[in-house]
Order: structure tokens, then C-alpha cells, then sequence
């Protein structure tokens, strides 16, 4: 029996399902029924999220419009609970929309930033940490869309030779466990089928991305995706899919069989055998699967026997969508061939949109040598009869990055045409669909080690010489962003940036603290006055070295010595700030009447008497203090003497805790 | 009407009122403050910068006693409060039409050089900053060196220029290790010293030798002597010190004249003492010349060669007028003994016999004669050396300044001085040292 919540949220998810455009009404409706049940606002956002991932495209813009009423009308706790995952709901649905819906998003994140307008609250809608992520995407995003003259491609020397022997189908299956666990991290590359490629996204590409990048968001339930999506849910029927693809699979087999030298047949079972191993482990959202479906049906029409390809057939009908593939875009062709590659099959075969998805990944893959076999080049392109085959042929360099379906579409495998019979496909597959997980893991390291190289390492090429001329050119972007964006975050305070890894968030926590201990002593001071220390000696300066935010850190007179852990306590050097003169404080010590010496403590900043405390106004040696009350008293002397206590030496003297000791001799 | 790169609304003094201005990316805010009065700068959005020093976010910074300008590369709005005695906002129309183009490019190099001084535990760039009078030489250092912190590095910033003081008072010669962000709200412009107490922003602790003339070249054997000195304590720090010798060293040198032969000798003596191996000449191509010549083809001590670039000077740099300086230098004083708004010092006045100070007249030629304190004194700052009453003064000439005191009053009857002092305790102990300059203004205590 379904809980309230569950309740509540079911009837959120129709009501979303209903919303198709921006009326106003509607979405003032859905806000008002989120204010009213904030106790399901868990629900509520999740369902909400959930929508927006997997609805239609044109239908993402008033799901989003929602999500922007709820947080700037009800405010917490959605903003709480959509704020978590708003890096991908955003940048999934704005892979995936038409460009005009782009800008209203890029507006809608602007006012993100501010405070929601009319009210009395200054903290914007969403935290500067969430909003910059994608802001920074979609920079990213636009820079990637650019003709991409800077990203040459490299020689590709470096490859493995193309592996031209047939693969015996027993040896794949026996090859893959050990890749099964990699075959998610391929989706990024998953494409759907290019009729439908214009609309869906690929919902992985950008989760896996942010973990990377943004570390902090590690929390992120990505899996989500699969589990609020069971398959009976909508439409496609995974286990329908697997045993179609199944079938294909004992048909091609039979096929390589028959011709065990027909590279382009083994390529064709590889890859089906990589499909098929896609699905099963991967929760792939619905628009996916229906894409791989309406190809596998295709492609069953054309591979099965007559009567059981009709059987298929009409069990799988495509939806009706099916658009024509988006034309590639003007830009490309104004981009060196090899750069043109990656930009021009992905716009085609994804839509523009895809572009924003892999913008990392391909610029990565573009300034790295690929480790991989470039088929094309070493194989004869088989004739394909696709519309999309055209530029692709006509550029004969192949890139890695493209998807195993894409691959497949090369190998003749998939098509949205039955002409591209793939045993018209003559030669050598081009394609080894199973070294795709290998890409992908490559790829994925690839990029973490750019992130994190990006900083120190010097790009090849930013090495201009030293004078006046170079020095007039514009300066590098990177020159700019390593002095900002790069450093991370600023601390509000002063301005001071960090990175936000974990060893940047480790510095800025004793950064914070250190604002915090500042505060603090900042008040006490104020009370005690303050004064200009004397400037350091050549010596003492030539030993100093500068302390970040460790400064102030070890405290500070016997007066507020108390707050501190005893055992700290008892390590450190006993002493007092030395008192003025005109304070009414002894300066020669009751018991040896030896005089107290002004000596400059680092640690305290200040001149303080060494092993010395105050008692009752007067000031004492600490060992010699120590010592009569341990007579009187009788008792164990008090650790913090130590042997100095028990020799009965009075003056613990230089050689304690800090070294930055200085005797100014006769001062005081 | 406004023609991109030179485009300057007009000059205005303007009211007190807050105002919001919007700046776009590679446009600057100049300003110079009204006596007596404060501007308050707050960024509200986007990033900006002072000389290289980034603004934190929705931050009020509070500005006196000086001509400066806030810089954006991303574009930024500013909140502003206060009356100016000049403000004006230049509107370029490129990244390479702000000078500050070309530092972003230096620094690029300058990082690169450090790196690989990094990995090869070498010593980092030695720059120089030279160029006529008033066309921002300091604020290039204090740009490159706030560049640099920002990057990690914990570049040794010199000043060889007596005229202002870097992190202490002007008529001295200084070095400083700067490791962490630096106070864009610094009277200097630099930063302060250790206190007693805690310090918002993270103290610097300099290395001051004391000149006490206006001009290097006033006392130019004097001068080099303490060159000499600064350096060697310098590349003792950097011997030490890797994270500093990586870093390397940015010093803020004197005033170039057009034809002042002695400048050229001074300039070529510190280049030799701290093996300066990239000297940057501001705006004058002319200076340029001439340097590169005579430098172009010389090598450091360790066989590198030495670079000579040009950088022009920005618009907003210009000559301060005597009273800005002036008040500046008396605010940097004043925040010596007192502390400044968001931190008050209380310093001791103290009364003491003129027999128990040793107090040293700087005289011609940069010789110390012991001098009997003189109403003549009154108002003047001395400077307190690292040094015993018995040295020598050669000794003490060359000691490190330990802190300055301020001759309130001179009872020349009763042999009595009114001294005021950072510190509390007895005075006579250490010799102190008069110069020539910079001369009293004020009464402190007045």
C-alpha cells in the first residue's frame, strides 16, 4: 500500500505530465501544491527531478519553469532538495533543447544567482557553489562550440596495429566479464539513433563528468536514473530488447559461421554482443531504449529471416517520431578536417546538443594521443548507403570518441534504412566495438589527469619568449582563469581563492579558522591594548618563514591558557607577556631573585618572560614557582616543569619549545 | 563620446552619495580620494582587483590618502561611497588595449620561470622595475607580487626606492617574503606588521635598512652600501628558504632621469647585487634603449642572460601632487604608532633623560655623528637599529632598524625628551639614528 508521500508524488507526477506549456496557471497550481505539502517536499522534488530528466524536450522548459517557481516561492526545503542535483537536471535538459529554449535556461540560471526579486532575504536562490558549476559548463559548452583551430589533432603513431583476425564469438564472450563492470562508463559516448538523436541526450554523460570535476558533489544518487525508471514503466520493455537483440545475435552467429572470414560479420556480433551487455547492466533511460530499439528492429528486419523479421517487426514498431537527422552544422566545415571529425559526426549523429555533453571529453581526446586503433585509416570504408555516411567518408580520419553505436552504424550494424544491408559491407570491419570500454576508461583518466594537470603544467606553446612584443599580445585565457577561476573559490572574507578539492577544502577550513581565531583574539586585544612589535633582526629573519593561516595559531599567554587542553599546555613553554613597566609587576623573580628577561617569542608574537607565570599579581619562575609549592604542598611537581623540576634548575631558558628565541639583554 | 581605449568620462568631483557603477571586462575604476575623507568600495558582483590584490566578495574596503584604480578582467559592479577628489572610469574596448594586457602576460612568464626554477631547485626570476617618475612602478610590482601569491608563490618583494616605504616607513630600503593575500586597504598598499595582537589580514615581516635621504642619489655610496647589505640578507633568505628561492625576487627600484648618468650607475649596481635577471622599463621606450643596451648583452652572476622588456605605463598613472605624497607619507607614520581604522595601536610616551639616549645625526656622505637631542628634533622620527650603543657607527649605519620613535618635545632645560614609542621600555639602550628625510609634517601627539 502506497504512502502518502508515494501518493502525493504520483499525483505530482501526472499533474507534471499534463504540462506541456508555460501557462502561468499551471505552474502556479504546481507551486501552490508544493507549498501546501512541504512535508512531501522529498517527494515532491524527486518526482519533480525525475520529470524533467525523462520528459520530452519541448516539454523540459515548463518542468524547469516549475522547479524555478517552487525555489523562489516556497524556497527551502526545495531549494535544499532540488539543489543537490540541480547540476544535472539542468544540464541534461539543456543538452537537449532547441536553442532558443537554451537562452530562456541561461536566463532563468541568471536569476539563480540573485536574490529572489522583492523579497527581504540578500542570499540568492540557489548557492553561488551550485549555480557556478553549470555556469562554468555552459562557458565550457560555448567554447566548445567555436571552430576548434586551437585542438590540432595529433599523430597517431603511438596506436596499437588494428587487430584484423576474425574473433572467434566463444573467445569474445570469455574475453568480456573482466569489462562488463566499464560498460556503463561507454554511454557517455551512447548514441541514440540518429532520427531521434536531435532530442534525447545522454543522461550519463554529465553526472560522470560533474564527479569528476566537482568532487563535492560525489553525493549525487546518479543511479537514481535506473531505479525511478523501472522498464514496465514506459513503454520500451528492456527484456523484449535483450531477447530481440538475442535473437540477432544467434543469427549472426549462424551467419559468421557460415563466412568465419568476414571481418565485417565478427565486428557485427561484437558489437550486438556489446549491446547487449549495455543493456543489461545499465539502466538506460527510456528515450535510449527506444532508440536502440527501433534500430535493433531495423536491423532485425534486414538480419533475421523474412517471417520472423515481420514478426519482430511489428512487435517493435518505432514510435511515430522518428525526425529527420539534423543537417551538420555550417560551423564544421570551416574547421581543419581532423578537428571538423569529432565536431561533424557528433552534430550529426546527436544533434548540436551532444556538442555540450562531450565538450570535455573531446577536447581531451583532441590533445591526447590516442592509445587506440584508427580503423578507418587502415581499413577501406565500406560503402554505406546512410545519409550520414557522406561526411564521414568524405573525412577519412575517424575518431575514437564516437559511440559503440555510432561504430555500429559504421560497421553497416545499424541503420535507420534497411538499404544498408550489412552484408553488403565488403572487407574488414572498421569498427572492434569491444575496445570501446577501454576508450571510455582511457578516456575518463585522461580527463581527471587534464583537470588536474591544468594547473601546473605549462601547455606547450604558452612558452613565448621573453619581450616587449610578446608581451602586447592578448593575453591567454588561462593566463586570467589560473589567477581566478582556477583557484577556486574566494573566500568571502578576503578574497583569498581555493581550490575546491580536498586538499584545497582542508586549507580552506584552517583558512576559515583562522579568520575565526582572528576574531576572536581580535576582541580580546581590544581590551588589552595593542602595540607594534619591534621589526625582526637580519638573523631571525633569515630563520622566519612564512606561516599561511598557521599564524596566531599556538596561543598565547598563561591568561586565557586555560581553554586549551591540558596536556597541550603542559608541552608548551611557560610564559608571561612581559608586563609594562609601569604595570606594578615584579620584575626580578621573589624566590631567586634573578631579574626576568624580555625575550621575543615568535609563537606569542610578542616579548614575553620566559618561564614565568603570574600568581596573585606577582611574578614568578615557573620552575622555581613549581618548585616551593611542591615543597609546600608536598606533591608531585606539576609536569610542565620536567627535569629542569626535578634538577631544581630554575630557568627552563632557550632551550623550550620554539627556537625563534631572542635574549634582548637589557631591556626592562 | 567615448573612443574605445581612450574613452574617459570626464573627470568629476563628485558628492558623497553611494553609487553603483558597472565595469566590463578589462575596464577600470580610477580613483584619487578627497582629504580628509574615506571611499568605501564594495564589489557586489563579478570579480575586480586593486593592483593585483583580488576584492572578496560583498566586502566594504575603505580607501584615504591615495590614487589607485579598481581593475576587472570578468567585468564587475561596484558599490561606492564617498567623495573623490577624481574619479573616472576608462572603458577599453580590448583586453590588449588595458597596459594591464601585458602584466597578465609577464606574470604568465615570470610563473613559467618559476616553475621550472621549482623543479630544477633553482633560483626563481629576479625582476626589476625601473622607468621615470610617477608612471606606476610601484603598482606594477605590487601587481606582479600579488600575481604571484595568488599562484602559491612567496615572492621576496624589495623596495630599493627610498622615496616610499614598502611595509614601513618611507626613507628606508626594505625586503619582505609575501606568502599570503595582501591588504588592498594597507596605508602602504602593502600590508603591516606584526603587532601584539591579531591581524585581519596576515602580517609581513620586513627587513629594513635605513637611509634616510629622499633620492638614491642624494648619498649614492651610502645607498650602495645598503644595497649590498639588503641583498645579502636577501639571498641568505633564499639560500635558506626554497619555497622563496623558487619564487624569486621582484624589486621596486628608483626613479629613472632622462639623462642622469649617476641613476644608471645605481641601477646597474643593483641589478648586479640581486643578479636581476629580467628588467622591466615602464613608459619610456627611450629608457628602454638605453638599458637594453647596456644590460641586452650582459649575463648574472650565473650566466643567464638578462632580459630588458618595456611595458607601457597606464593612463591613470600620473603625477601625484606633492600634498597626496605628502599626506600619504604622514598616514603611513601615523599608522606606524597608532594602527589604523580597523585596528588601533596604543604606543607608549615616555619622558627620558638626554643622557640616556645615544642618538646618531646622519650627516654627509652617509657618516653617523652622535648628536645631543635639540628642540630641532622635535616632530622628526628616528629610527631605533638592531645594534649596541658601543658599535661602531659604521656598524650602526648598517644595522637593521629594529622600529622608529617619534620626538614629541625636547625640554632642553630640564634635558628631558617626550619620546613616543610602539613599544614599552627603556630607549637608551639601543642607538638611534636621525636622517634627513622624510622631514616632520606633523605633530602626532598634536
Amino acid at each position: 500500500m502506497p504512502t502518502e508521500a508515494e501518493e502525493v508524488a504520483e499525483d505530482y507526477r501526472l499533474a507534471l505530465e499534463d504540462l506541456s506549456t508555460n501557462a502561468r496557471f499551471e505552474i502556479s497550481n504546481l507551486t501552490v501544491i508544493a507549498r501546501e505539502n512541504t512535508e512531501h517536499a522529498l517527494a515532491i522534488a524527486q518526482t519533480l527531478e525525475q520529470h524533467i530528466l525523462k520528459t520530452a524536450p519541448n516539454k523540459k522548459l515548463p518542468a524547469l519553469y516549475v522547479l524555478d517557481s517552487i525555489v523562489k516561492n516556497v524556497g527551502t526545503p526545495y531549494t535544499l532538495y532540488l539543489g543537490r542535483n540541480l547540476f544535472k537536471t539542468f544540464m541534461e535538459s539543456y543538452t537537449v533543447v532547441d536553442n532558443p529554449t537554451r537562452r530562456r535556461l541561461e536566463e532563468m540560471l541568471k536569476t539563480w544567482t540573485q536574490p529572489v526579486a522583492g523579497s527581504l532575504d540578500t542570499r540568492p536562490v540557489f548557492s553561488p557553489d551550485l549555480v557556478r558549476p553549470i555556469e562554468n559548463a555552459l562557458m565550457k559548452a560555448k567554447a566548445a562550440m567555436m571552430p576548434q583551430t586551437q585542438l590540432p589533432g595529433r599523430p597517431r603513431s603511438a596506436m596499437p596495429p588494428f587487430r584484423n583476425t576474425p574473433t572467434p564469438p566463444g573467445a569474445r564472450n570469455g574475453g568480456t566479464p573482466t569489462q562488463h563492470h566499464q560498460a556503463p562508463q561507454q554511454f557517455p559516448y551512447g548514441v541514440p539513433p540518429t532520427g531521434q538523436a536531435h532530442h534525447y541526450g545522454q543522461p550519463n554523460a554529465y553526472p560522470q563528468q560533474n564527479a569528476q570535476v566537482y568532487p563535492y558533489q560525489q553525493g549525487m544518487p546518479y543511479g537514481q536514473n535506473g531505479t525511478h525508471m523501472p522498464p514496465t514503466q514506459a513503454g520500451v520493455d528492456v527484456e523484449a530488447l535483450s531477447k530481440n537483440i538475442a535473437d540477432l545475435i544467434a543469427a549472426t552467429r549462424l551467419e559468421a559461421a557460415q563466412k568465419p572470414y568476414d571481418g565485417g560479420v565478427t565486428a557485427r556480433l561484437n558489437a550486438l554482443l556489446d549491446l547487449q551487455r549495455i543493456i543489461q547492466s545499465t539502466a538506460l533511460p527510456q528515450d535510449q531504449l527506444a532508440a536502440i530499439k527501433n534500430q535493433v528492429t531495423d536491423l532485425a528486419a534486414v538480419t533475421l529471416r523474412p517471417a520472423s523479421a515481420q514478426n519482430h517487426a511489428s512487435a517493435y514498431a518505432p514510435p511515430a517520431q522518428v525526425h529527420q537527422p539534423a543537417p551538420p552544422v555550417p560551423a564544421s566545415s570551416v574547421a581543419p578536417p581532423q578537428a571538423a571529425q569529432g565536431t561533424l559526426s557528433l552534430d550529426t549523429l546527436l544533434g548540436p546538443g551532444a556538442l555540450a555533453t562531450l565538450m570535455a571529453r573531446q577536447s581531451s581526446q583532441s590533445s591526447t594521443p590516442n592509445p587506440l586503433t584508427n580503423p578507418a585509416t587502415k581499413s577501406p570504408q565500406p560503402p554505406i548507403a546512410t545519409p550520414y555516411a557522406a561526411p564521414q567518408s568524405a573525412v577519412p580520419e575517424q575518431k575514437p570518441g564516437l559511440s559503440l553505436l555510432d561504430q555500429l552504424r559504421q560497421a553497416g550494424i545499424l541503420s535507420s534504412t534497411p538499404q544498408a544491408n550489412p552484408s553488403s559491407a565488403p572487407g574488414p570491419s572498421p569498427a572492434t566495438p569491444t575496445q570501446m570500454p577501454a576508450i571510455s576508461a582511457s578516456l575518463a583518466s585522461i580527463l581527471a589527469a587534464q583537470k588536474a594537470g591544468g594547473l601546473s603544467a605549462p601547455q606547450p606553446g604558452s612558452h613565448r619568449g621573453l619581450d616587449t612584443a610578446s608581451l602586447k599580445q592578448p593575453a591567454r585565457p588561462d593566463t586570467i582563469s589560473l589567477l581566478f577561476e582556477r583557484q577556486g573559490a574566494p573566500c568571502t572574507q578576503c578574497g583569498r581563492r581555493f581550490q575546491t578539492d580536498a586538499e584545497g577544502r582542508k586549507k580552506k577550513t584552517a583558512h576559515m579558522d583562522w579568520h575565526f581565531r582572528v576574531h576572536q583574539r581580535a576582541n580580546e586585544a581590544e581590551k588589552r591594548g595593542t602595540h607594534r612589535s619591534w621589526y625582526l633582526d637580519a638573523q631571525d629573519w633569515l630563520k622566519n618563514r612564512e606561516e599561511i593561516d598557521t599564524d596566531n595559531h599556538s596561543t598565547s599567554p598563561s591568561a586565557d591558557a586555560q581553554a586549551t587542553a591540558a596536556a597541550a599546555e603542559a608541552a608548551k613553554p611557560k610564559y608571561i607577556k612581559a608586563p609594562d613597566a609601569n604595570s606594578g609587576i615584579n620584575s626580578v623573580c621573589p624566590i631567586c631573585q634573578d631579574r626576568f628577561e624580555n625575550k621575543w617569542f615568535d609563537q606569542a608574537q610578542d616579548w614575553v618572560w620566559l618561564d614565568a607565570v603570574l600568581v596573585g599579581g606577582r611574578a614568578y619562575h615557573a620552575s622555581c614557582h613549581a618548585e616551593a609549592t611542591r615543597d609546600r604542598e608536598g606533591s608531585a611537581p606539576p609536569p610542565a616543569t620536567g627535569p629542569a623540576g626535578v634538577l631544581g634548575k630554575r630557568k627552563a631558558e632557550t632551550g623550550l619549545a620554539s627556537p625563534k628565541v631572542r635574549s634582548l639583554k637589557t631591556f626592562g | 563620446m567615448s573612443i574605445p581605449g581612450l574613452g574617459q568620462i570626464p573627470s568629476q568631483t563628485t558628492t558623497a552619495s553611494a553609487r553603483t557603477i558597472t565595469l566590463r571586462p578589462a575596464w577600470e575604476y580610477r580613483f584619487e580620494t578627497e582629504s580628509g575623507t574615506t571611499l568605501t568600495i564594495k564589489l557586489n558582483n563579478g570579480v575586480a582587483e586593486k593592483d593585483g590584490i583580488e576584492l572578496a566578495p560583498r566586502t566594504p574596503y575603505t580607501f584615504a590618502n591615495i590614487k589607485s584604480k579598481i581593475t576587472t578582467w570578468h567585468g564587475c559592479e561596484l558599490d561606492i561611497e564617498g567623495a573623490t577628489a577624481s574619479e573616472s572610469v576608462a572603458e577599453y574596448a580590448t583586453l590588449v588595449d588595458n597596459p594591464g594586457n601585458a602584466l597578465l602576460n609577464l606574470h604568465a612568464r615570470l610563473s613559467e620561470m618559476r616553475d621550472s626554477a621549482a623543479r630544477e631547485r633553482k633560483h626563481g626570476p629576479r625582476v626589476l622595475i625601473t622607468g621615470p617618475a610617477d608612471v606606476g612602478k610601484t603598482t606594477v610590482t605590487r601587481t606582479l607580487a600579488s600575481y604571484a601569491t595568488k599562484q602559491g608563490s612567496q615572492p621576496l618583494v624589495v623596495n630599493c626606492d627610498p622615496e616610499e616605504g614598502i611595509l614601513t616607513l618611507p626613507g628606508t630600503l626594505s625586503a619582505a617574503v609575501f606568502a599570503t593575500v595582501m591588504d588592498p586597504e594597507a596605508t602602504d598598499g602593502w600590508g603591516s606588521t606584526p603587532t601584539s595582537g591579531p591581524s585581519s589580514v596576515p602580517v609581513k615581516l620586513p627587513i629594513v635598512q635605513y637611509y634616510g635621504q629622499r633620492n638614491a642619489e642624494d648619498e649614492p655610496q651610502f645607498y650602495r652600501e645598503l644595497v649590498a647589505r639588503l641583498a645579502d640578507t636577501v639571498s641568505g633568505r633564499m639560500q635558506e628558504d626554497a619555497d622563496v628561492k623558487a619564487s624569486g625576487v621582484i624589486i621596486d627600484s628608483i626613479d629613472l632621469v632622462a639623462k642622469g648618468d649617476e641613476g644608471y650607475d645605481i641601477l646597474a649596481h643593483i641589478v648586479d647585487e640581486f643578479s636581476v635577471n629580467v628588467i622591466v622599463v615602464l613608459g619610456s621606450a627611450e629608457m628602454n634603449c638605453t638599458l637594453a643596451k647596456r644590460f641586452g648583452t650582459q649575463q648574472t652572476s650565473v650566466g643567464e642572460p638578462i632580459h630588458v622588456v618595456s611595458l607601457d605605463k597606464s593612463e591613470g598613472a600620473g603625477p601625484r601632487s606633492n600634498m597626496l605624497m605628502e599626506r600619504n607619507r604622514e598616514a603611513v607614520i601615523k599608522e606606524y604608532f597608532f594602527g589604523d581604522a580597523r585596528r588601533t595601536l596604543s604606543p607608549q610616551i615616555q619622558q627620558v633623560d638626554f643622557g640616556s639616549l645615544v642618538i646618531y645625526k646622519l650627516q654627509d656622505g652617509g657618516r653617523l655623528v652622535r648628536e645631543q637631542p635639540s628642540s630641532v628634533m622635535q616632530h622628526w622620527t628616528l629610527a631605533i637599529m638592531h645594534a649596541s650603543t658601543r658599535d661602531t657607527p659604521e656598524t650602526i649605519r648598517a644595522a637593521g632598524v629594529m622600529g622608529y620613535v617619534y620626538v614629541s618635545d625636547v625640554d632642553e632645560e630640564r634635558r628631558k625628551v617626550k619620546m613616543l614609542a610602539p613599544v614599552s621600555g627603556r630607549l637608551g639602550d639601543r642607538p638611534m639614528v636621525w636622517g634627513r628625510w622624510p622631514e616632520p609634517y606633523i605633530n602626532l601627539l598634536g
